[in-house]
Formats: C-alpha cells, sequence, structure tokens
C-alpha cells in the first residue's frame, strides 16, 4: 500500500497489522496462505507487511518452514509493561471512589503465602476498623477481602490453607469446619464476591471483590467494611459498587480484553 | 524483502519501544522522541489505541496497551522450546530459590525467551525478550561453548564488549572457557555481566541433536559460587529433560 495515495497516512496499515497479529497469536504460528485465509488480505500484500514486521520485531519465522510467529519484541515489550503495572497505584481511584460513596473502610489486599496482606486502605468516616491497618495481615479465609482472595486461588492454595490453619482461634466463628469454609468459598466463587456479614465480630461486616491480571489469575482484592447495618442497609448498592471497582482495575491489568468489548473493533474486523 | 520497514509500522514500533523504556508519555514527548509533528502523533496514537496496542491514562499520557500483554503470551507460548521447558524451569526455581533462564540465539545475540523470577531478588539486566551478546552470562556462554561457527564468529571480533572486569573479552579466554565448559558440562558465569551476580548455564540440544538454546540459574553470587555443583547436576538433569520432550 502507499502511503502517498492513501488518506489515512497508512493507519489503516495499523489495523491490518493487529488482524495480522491475532490471527498468528490465535494460530502459533501461520504461512502466508493460511494468512490471507484468515484475514481476507492478498498474499502479496501480507508478504510485505510481514517483512516490515518481522524487521522491527514483532513476528519471526517459525520452527517450521515458511510459517510465522510473534517475535520476541512483544516478550521485550510485554515484561516491561508488567513491571509498569503498579497495582497500588491502579486500585488507588477506585479506593477512593467507593470511600467517598460509602464512607466506609476502603481495603486492597494482596495474598502472601496463606494471609492477606492490607497494602492500601482509607479509613471509614464513622467507626475505625483496628483490623487490617496498612501492612497487617488476616488468614486468607477471614474478612471479605481475604476471602474474596481465597475462593479464586488454586485449588492446591485453599487445600493449604484448610490443612495448616483448621486450629486457628479466629477460624472459628466465620466457618466452623474446614466443610464450612470450603463451601462459603464456593459461595463467593459462585457470586463473584465475598460478602461477610460478621466476620470479626463487633458487628463489623462487609463486601470484598477480587481483581484478576491478563492471565486471569488472582492478585488482590478490594473491599469495602464497616458497621454490618451500615455497610449493608445504605442507600447504595454496595455488591455491585465493589464489583464494578474491583473489574475496573482488573481491566486496568489486561484482565478483559479492549478488543472483546470494543464493538467498533469488530465493525473493522469484519470490514 | 523490502529495503525498509513500512513508515508507519516503524514508526508505531519506535513508540511502544520507548513507552516500553520509559513509561507513560505525553503526546510533546512522542512528538519529540519520534521527531513528529504532533497532528501525525495524536492520529499514530489513535490507530494504535484502537487495537489495544496502547492505552491513554486520564492523566492524557499514553502508556503500553493492555493487548500487549495477551500478544506477549502468544509469542512466548507459540516457541516450542518454551513449552517444553516451563516444568523442568519451575521445579529448577524451586529446588533453588534462584532465578532460571530459558534462552536463545537470536540474531547472533543471546535473547531470553522465559524465565522463573528467583525468591530473593529479580535480576534487573536480562529480561524475557531482552539480550545479552553471546560472550557474556552463563546462557551465553554455554551456548558459545558449544556452537563452534558461532564461536569463530565471536572471537574474529575480539576484543569484545566489556560489561565488568570479569568479562572475558580476548579469543583466548573465549576459546579456554568453552573448553573448560563443555569438560565441565556447565557453564560459570561469575560477575560477568553484572556485579555481584552469578549463574551457570547448560545446552539444550533437540532429538537430532541440534543446539536449541540453552537453560541457566541466576542469582546473588554467594546464592550460587558455593551450590555451583548441586546446582550443575540439576541444571543438567532439567536440560536432559527438555531435549527429551523438544
Amino acid at each position: 500500500m502507499s502511503e502517498a495515495v492513501d488518506p489515512s497516512g497508512g493507519m489503516n496499515l495499523v489495523t491490518k497489522s493487529a488482524l495480522v497479529l491475532q490471527a498468528i497469536a490465535d494460530a502459533g504460528e501461520l504461512s502466508v496462505n493460511e494468512l490471507a485465509e484468515r484475514t481476507g488480505e492478498p498474499a502479496s500484500s501480507l508478504y510485505r507487511l510481514l517483512s516490515t514486521l518481522e524487521m522491527i520485531g514483532w513476528v519471526e519465522p517459525g520452527s517450521r518452514r515458511g510459517k510465522m510467529r510473534l517475535g520476541l519484541g512483544f516478550v521485550r515489550l510485554g515484561a516491561r509493561l508488567e513491571s509498569q503495572l503498579d497495582l497500588r497505584e491502579l486500585a488507588r481511584p477506585e479506593l477512593e471512589r467507593l470511600h467517598a460513596e460509602t464512607g466506609q473502610t476502603a481495603f486492597l489486599c494482596i495474598r502472601r503465602g496463606l494471609r492477606a496482606v492490607c497494602i492500601d486502605r482509607i479509613d471509614g468516616l464513622d467507626v475505625q476498623i483496628h483490623n487490617l491497618r496498612l501492612g497487617e495481615s488476616m488468614p486468607l479465609g477471614q474478612g471479605a477481602a481475604p476471602r474474596a482472595i481465597l475462593a479464586f486461588e488454586s485449588a492446591d492454595i485453599v487445600e493449604r490453607y484448610l490443612r495448616e490453619l483448621p486450629d486457628d482461634p479466629l477460624f472459628g466463628p466465620v466457618a466452623p469446619s474446614p466443610e464450612s469454609l470450603r463451601e462459603k468459598l464456593s459461595e463467593t466463587a459462585a457470586a463473584g464476591v465475598a460478602v461477610a456479614h460478621n466476620d470479626w465480630g463487633q458487628g463489623i461486616g462487609g463486601v470484598g471483590a477480587p481483581i484478576f491480571n491478563h492471565k486471569g489469575s488472582v492478585v488482590g482484592a478490594l473491599s469495602i467494611s464497616g458497621q454490618t447495618h451500615r455497610v449493608f442497609h445504605s442507600g447504595y448498592d454496595l455488591v455491585a459498587s465493589v464489583k464494578s471497582a474491583a473489574d475496573t482495575v482488573s481491566r486496568a491489568l489486561g484482565a478483559m480484553r479492549a478488543t472483546e468489548s470494543t464493538p467498533d473493533l469488530h465493525e473493522r474486523r469484519a470490514v | 524483502m523490502a529495503a525498509k520497514p513500512i513508515r508507519v509500522m516503524a514508526n508505531s514500533a519506535d513508540l511502544l519501544n520507548a513507552l516500553a523504556d520509559r513509561g507513560p508519555l505525553s503526546v510533546v514527548d512522542i512528538a519529540e522522541e519520534l521527531s513528529m509533528p504532533r497532528p501525525s502523533v495524536y492520529r499514530l496514537l489513535d490507530a494504535l489505541q484502537h487495537v489495544g496496542l496502547i492505552g491513554l491514562r486520564d492523566d492524557g499520557r499514553a502508556q503500553l496497551g493492555t493487548e500487549i500483554l495477551h500478544l506477549a503470551d502468544a509469542a512466548v507460548g507459540g516457541i516450542p522450546e518454551v513449552r517444553a521447558a516451563r516444568p523442568a524451569m519451575a521445579r529448577l526455581n524451586e529446588r533453588t530459590g534462584q532465578t532460571v533462564y530459558l534462552c536463545a540465539l537470536r540474531h547472533q545475540m543471546v535473547a531470553c525467551l522465559d524465565w522463573v523470577k528467583g525468591t530473593k531478588v529479580t535480576l534487573l539486566l536480562l529480561n524475557p525478550g531482552g539480550t545479552l551478546p553471546p560472550h557474556a552470562g552463563a546462557a551465553s556462554r554455554a551456548i558459545l561453548a558449544w556452537d563452534e561457527p558461532l564461536r569463530w564468529h565471536v572471537t574474529s571480533a575480539a576484543p569484545l564488549q566489556k560489561l565488568t572486569p570479569h568479562t572475558l573479552v580476548a579469543a583466548h579466554q573465549i576459546e579456554a572457557d568453552a573448553v573448560l565448559t563443555r569438560d565441565r558440562g556447565f557453564s560459570i558465569s561469575d560477575e560477568d555481566v553484572t556485579i555481584g551476580v552469578a549463574a551457570l548455564g547448560v545446552p539444550l540440544f533437540d532429538a537430532r541433536g541440534e543446539l536449541r538454546g540453552a537453560l541457566s540459574v541466576a542469582g546473588l553470587r554467594d546464592d550460587i559460587v558455593p551450590h555451583q555443583d548441586d546446582y550443575g547436576a540439576l541444571l543438567k538433569e532439567a536440560a536432559a529433560e527438555i531435549s527429551a520432550a523438544i
């Protein structure tokens, strides 16, 4: 394609490249003819595009002759981006929004071993929760945010937790037995949020929702906690708010692909 | 093959590389970095954002888009050596606690295809997609020891680039190291890339006996050098397992 006669300045080559990259990503590696079949582009224009993509490191020769696969350029870009994405920085605006909406205590937790560590929090306006201060941790089975993490962790971690913490004194009030905790976890997994009515006693309850990365692994959880009668009987829908805040952070980490939710792109792809 | 890449794609690559190296950038920064007029930058950003390769932050700066993460996963997953090496790499990491690298030769450089980070420190010098010259680092020197044409090519360019005072730079040093490495069965990189960091590397061959890359274990010098015999044996074991799977 000549850039001189293309009014978009060659910008649809970007779109075309993305299509080619996606097709290769889906298949692992493809020949030019297979690519032509899948993208509807003539092989002649694909040759030129692929030679450019190879020069910039976006594709490389595959393991079989004549096939192309994605290039190491993306491996490098991906590694850099992963190191640039900071969970705390991405979650902060959502913590602030939740706090402003509810006036309750907002938490951000990550897993360390079999405990959830609080890496950010904003205190509520009416009560101060003494549990889970900044840098403190709780067993994964307790409290809204920790349980939101545990419910989406691998079966391995869940079993280890049940094995290693059965006598924890705090294990009792939430779930008196491994079976009842397992049940609670599957409820949480099905609902997509952890609802804790009175985990810590003292009339404190809350809602926690998991945050996922681009691989679909749980990397942390956001939660809102406060006096049970305030958090669950107010003018806002706590479950929906916490869930949407966690989803926003997951999206920023690449958990839900932009291309899957952008109808505009599907239209472009169809062209 | 065309002599030059198509300009809009070359600009796209330059932009993504700048965002990778410098983090989020404003339109003004990008215009300067790419020597492009601002209206062209806006058009390029718009096109790249549409396909998810960049994202726009609330503050208006551009950053790498999350689609990159999926393409990176697909790129890594598309390399047969990576798939074959994963279980053995995870086990090596579990048993040593150190960073485990899988590397292969790309355009006369040794590129990191995949890694499992160490439990204690994250090594910053070599990341997935990054490269080292073939004369420095454990994976490099393992490949170099078993790849004679490459060694000839490398030594004919001596004196080589000195990364630290311990980097092998003379042809006779390279040849002597290759003999030692082949005798021992693994390479020892002791502060030749980064001061304070050491690594051990073994070559990876496929079923036909062709050299496909190298596997290495790297970490702080005190966590590697005293354990070189144990870790060397674990590496050889892992390499045999991976070779059988390629």
